[in-house]
């Protein structure tokens, strides 16, 4: 076979650079920069220059595994699709369909994610949920009920276009570097960064302003801002009074809130609050961009809001420049949203309660059994499993038992399930938890699109082959929907994608096409796709402004666990780790799991740099080698959770809102071990 | 077979020689002092050894049964900065030739011969870091 | 001349270019550092005008040819005296032989490709110097009003 060159998209973050796989004699072998690509312009980060160590990696599934008394058995695909259509229809006829229980992956195709939860509710489950509940289901329900969508307002490069940039919860320096590309330019071009962050991430360095609140305090941080803005009336009333709702409310829920309550709640002084809201409110276009560290809180639902609420009276948004940024963490998960792989929506964000909705897709499925009203979250899914509620899951691609807050229950909870399928590419501890496991194709070894971050939607092709009997999920799900007796004749990810852009609104006009992609809401070539620019999608076409109130949902600390713990990303990783810990590359960057300690604390706790401890919550421990650095304050801790094992620490208290569990913050203490 | 013969006059104790030994049999150990290792004999039907040495330390001759391997010892000067010894002093010599004095001594007035690699780049790093952080 | 520069305004220390380099080369002839938490300086090969590498070369491996550096791998013995002659400890070894940036041969340098935040910069003396007096003068510009820096 000759040389050949394939364009892909990276499959790590959701910024979604394009790359270029060489493939030679069918094996992938090194990568070209796609110079011309919209968002990356070429560069890539640490992760996507080592993005095709993982595919040959031994450790890959290779053939279909099934539980036995004597460890794992390889079996032949039909056994194991007969196994699997056994087990979930076992369940559903003797508990009906609210003992399934579904998980999408964000790492699978817009047209797989699509399938997953088209078999789950064809079934009559509406129990389908996907990461993104760890990630940005705050934003799902903060910016989806104050603006009416969730997904950047902005493409990422309009960026370069702004003349403030706050950057909050994010440390997009490390996580998603394609950012700073853009947010540099803006620099350049006499822009503003202002970054809020309990950490001094390389994020910060850049800033012209750093708030460094304390952790949890957001919601503080943003009304002092607003109580300045209104103070100084630098609101802007047009913009309130045409386009916005609630803005009495706002005003008067302010009424009592100082700015040196606010300065005592974050920690940061009272002086920077007022820079950074005149920056912000003045600035003649002004981007919010944010993160885990505004959505991972029991309170994610409020700090999304209280952003939206600042935009909105000031008006930054719907114009080049003006718009908010929820930073994506997974390939697709924006897609895998977008397809309705969450409880509460059907594809393209609709509401299953609503008749319009049942109405559309009971006649594009020919199904009956639509569910009508929203299921379970994948956090209420393991409390439905611990209480026998649900019996069987089929996990596609999450790794729940190291991801999930306080993950030692949920692990706990799949193993009482009298079923579970997990699809996915490597034998991950959720994985070891299953009756089934499905070898999966990885994104290099299938074809279909991701749309990422910014609302794009990019093809890719298959490059190389994938190992053993590894199959492509679509060719999985379809194969399983056969067999559970639903109409899935699919032959290609095409077909399934002119189905979506047939009934999912928001992605009509779509149609594959390779290199730069399209965005949605599909508009005519050069026009730069910016949303909300004269009417916002909910009643009246205005958008809602809610007053939130600062609460404390944070663990506290206490004399027993004296630290708060924050969890977070690192550069050299990604997630739980599946695959950044099966590259040599990565795993060079950054071998073992660490903590950040403040060189002040350190030294009271007698903590040489690269000292053996273990970080202890009311949950658990977790071993890490000591850093001692000024990144953190004193008082505050911080730990990635790539490396398994951190997530078991956190309380995961539930946004009411969103259901996201409280990822981010924990007490806890730290002792040399 | 043929036998190892290495003129301790002439070697410096730069790597050469095992860096080009295709099969890993010329060794060196770095302490306080620098251990080359020569095997007596070599089975090989190859002369890269021999090549590799600009010095021309190395010969080829023919097999003397018996002899021992040949241990060359230099001490190495240790790093101003961290203390490790990192050259022999005959390369240092060979540096100091080859190098103009105008070039051996930095802007700052440091003779950073002195230093060793890994500490060079540390301190330009320090240097860097302190005159773009003072703006 | 051509040369890689770093403006360590952008830098923010992510590796991306060490990975890059090291996909293409087998080993990375770029290394980032973050110093003080605060600062985060990539160092490479300086392309020296008067390189005491190659004066230190024994074999005319590394050769001074014009404004830059040749190295003709197949001459190098690996001897190791131009990593010490390096006043910047910018060579390495590996694989027994010299290694050190060659601007990916004069293409396009992949750590320049790859930099996500821009920071490095594959261009001429000039063309850079201009371009730092600009971002000086904005840097200036900056303080946000009321606020200590």
């Amino acid at each position: 076979m000759a040389r050949s060159l394939v364009p892909t998209v990276c499959p790590y973050c959701a910024v979604g650079c394009g790359l270029t796989i060489v493939v030679d004699d069918g094996l992938a072998v090194g990568i070209e920069y796609m110079q011309d690509h919209p968002v990356s312009e070429g560069s890539l980060c640490p992760k996507g220059n080592a993005a095709l160590e993982m595919l040959y990696h031994p450790d890959r599934l290779t053939h279909p595994l099934k539980r036995t008394g004597e460890g794992w058995l390889s079996i032949g695909w039909p056994e194991a699709l007969d196994l699997v259509a056994g087990g979930l229809s076992k369940a559903l006829c003797e508990g009906g369909p609210k003992s399934l229980g579904f998980i999408a992956s964000s790492k699978c195709t817009n047209e797989e994610s699509y399938l997953i939860q088209k078999m789950a509710r064809s079934l009559g489950c509406a129990n389908i949920d996907s990461c993104a509940r760890l990630c940005h289901s705050s934003s799902v329900t903060g910016l989806g009920r104050a603006l009416g969508t969730c997904s950047t307002t902005n493409i990422l490069s309009d960026l370069a276009n702004s003349r403030c940039i706050l950057a909050i919860g994010t440390n997009f320096a490390e996580n998603h570097p394609i950012i700073a590309r853009w947010v540099f330019r803006a620099r350049e071009a006499g822009g503003k960064l202002i970054v809020a962050d309990p950490r001094r991430t390389p994020t910060a360095w850049g800033g012209d302003l750093f708030l460094q609140l304390n952790p949890g305090t957001d919601v503080a941080l943003i009304n002092g801002m607003i109580k300045v803005i209104l103070d100084e009336g630098l609101i802007n009333r047009r913009f309130i009074e045409d386009r916005t709702e609630g803005f009495s409310d706002l005003e008067s829920s302010l009424e009592g809130f100082t700015l040196s309550e606010a300065e005592r709640i974050t920690g940061v002084s009272a002086s920077d609050i007022v820079g950074a809201a005149r920056a912000y409110a003045r600035s003649p276009a002004s981007a919010i961009v944010y993160c885990m560290g505004v959505t991972q809180h029991a309170n994610g639902t409020d700090n999304v809001q209280a952003l939206a609420n600042l935009l909105l009276i000031c008006g930054q948004i719907g114009r080049s420049g003006s718009g908010i940024y929820p930073l994506r963490g997974q390939n697709n998960v924006q897609g895998t949203c977008d397809m309705g792989c969450l409880p509460d929506f059907y594809p393209g964000y609709l509401s299953p309660e609503d008749p319009r909705t049942q109405g559309a897709f009971r006649k594009a499925w020919g199904s009956d059994r639509l569910p009508k009203a929203a299921g379970l979250t994948s956090l209420e899914m393991m409390d439905a499993a611990l209480d026998g509620t649900i019996k069987a899951m089929y996990i596609i691609g999450e790794d729940a038992a190291n991801t999930h807050p306080c993950s030692k229950r949920t692990a706990r909870a799949l193993g009482k399930l009298g079923f579970l399928v997990v699809q996915d590419i490597f034998l991950t501890d959720t994985a070891r938890l299953a009756d089934v496991v499905l070898p999966a194709a990885c994104w290099a070894e299938k074809e279909g699109s991701s749309t990422s971050t910014e609302r794009r939607i990019q093809w890719y092709e298959q490059a190389v082959e994938p190992p053993g009997e590894a199959m492509a999920d679509l060719w999985i799900i379809c194969s399983l929907a056969k067999r559970l007796g639903l109409n899935f004749h699919y032959r290609s990810s095409k077909e399934v994608m002119n189905e979506i852009c047939e009934i999912v609104p928001i992605y009509r006009g779509v149609r594959p096409a390779y290199g730069k992609g399209v965005l949605w809401p599909c508009k005519k070539e050069g026009e730069i796709s910016i949303l909300h620019e004269e009417t916002f999608p909910l009643a009246r076409g205005r958008a809602i402004i809610r007053p939130v109130h600062f609460r404390r949902t944070a663990e506290e600390t206490s004399s027993r666990y004296p630290f708060l713990l924050i969890i977070g990303r690192i550069g050299a990783h990604h997630n739980a780790g599946s695959m950044t810990m099966r590259s040599a590359t990565l795993l060079g960057m950054a071998p073992h799991r660490f903590v950040e300690i403040n060189p002040k604390d350190a030294l009271s706790l007698g903590l040489d740099d690269g000292a053996d401890v273990v970080v202890t919550t009311a949950r658990g421990e977790a071993m890490a080698r000591t850093r001692s650095t000024d990144r953190v304050m004193p008082g505050t801790l911080f730990m990635p959770f790539h490396f398994p094992g951190a997530n078991y620490l956190v309380r995961g208290y539930r946004d009411e809102h969103s259901g996201m569990g409280e990822l981010k913050i924990a007490a806890c203490r730290i002792e040399r071990c | 077979m043929r036998s190892l013969f290495v003129d301790e006059r002439r070697c410096i104790g730069c790597l050469a020689c095992k860096e080009s030994c295709p099969e890993g049999k010329i060794r060196i150990m770095d302490d306080e002092v620098r251990e080359i290792i020569f095997p007596s004999t070599c089975g090989n039907d190859c002369t890269i050894c021999e090549e590799a040495c600009q010095e021309k330390a190395i010969s080829l001759g023919d097999e003397r049964p018996g002899a021992p391997e040949i241990t060359l010892r230099f001490h190495l000067i240790p790093c101003e900065d961290c203390l490790r010894g990192f050259i022999t002093e005959p390369m240092l010599e060979r540096l100091k030739a080859s190098i103009p004095r105008d070039l051996q001594i930095d802007s700052s007035g440091l003779s950073w011969l002195r230093l060793c690699p890994s500490c060079r780049r540390a301190l330009e790093r320090e240097r860097m870091a302190a005159s773009h952080l003072r703006r | 001349m051509r040369s890689i520069y770093v403006d360590l305004d952008r830098c923010l220390g992510c590796r991306a270019c060490e990975v890059a380099c090291g996909r293409i080369h087998g080993t990375s002839r770029i290394s980032v550092a973050i110093l003080r938490d605060r600062i985060s300086i990539p160092m490479t090969c300086r392309q020296c005008q008067r390189a005491t590498c190659a004066m230190a070369c024994p074999t005319e491996a590394l050769v001074q040819e014009g404004e830059g550096i040749s190295f003709v791998p197949e001459r190098c013995n690996g001897c190791g005296l131009c990593l010490l002659a390096c006043p910047f400890g910018l060579v390495d070894l590996w694989a027994g032989k010299a290694e050190r940036c060659d601007h990916c041969m004069e293409k396009s340098p992949a750590c320049v490709a790859t930099c996500p935040s821009g920071a490095l910069a594959f261009r001429e003396e000039m063309a850079f110097s201009k371009a730092a007096r600009t971002r000086a003068v904005l840097r200036a510009s900056r303080a946000i009003e009321g606020v200590r820096r």
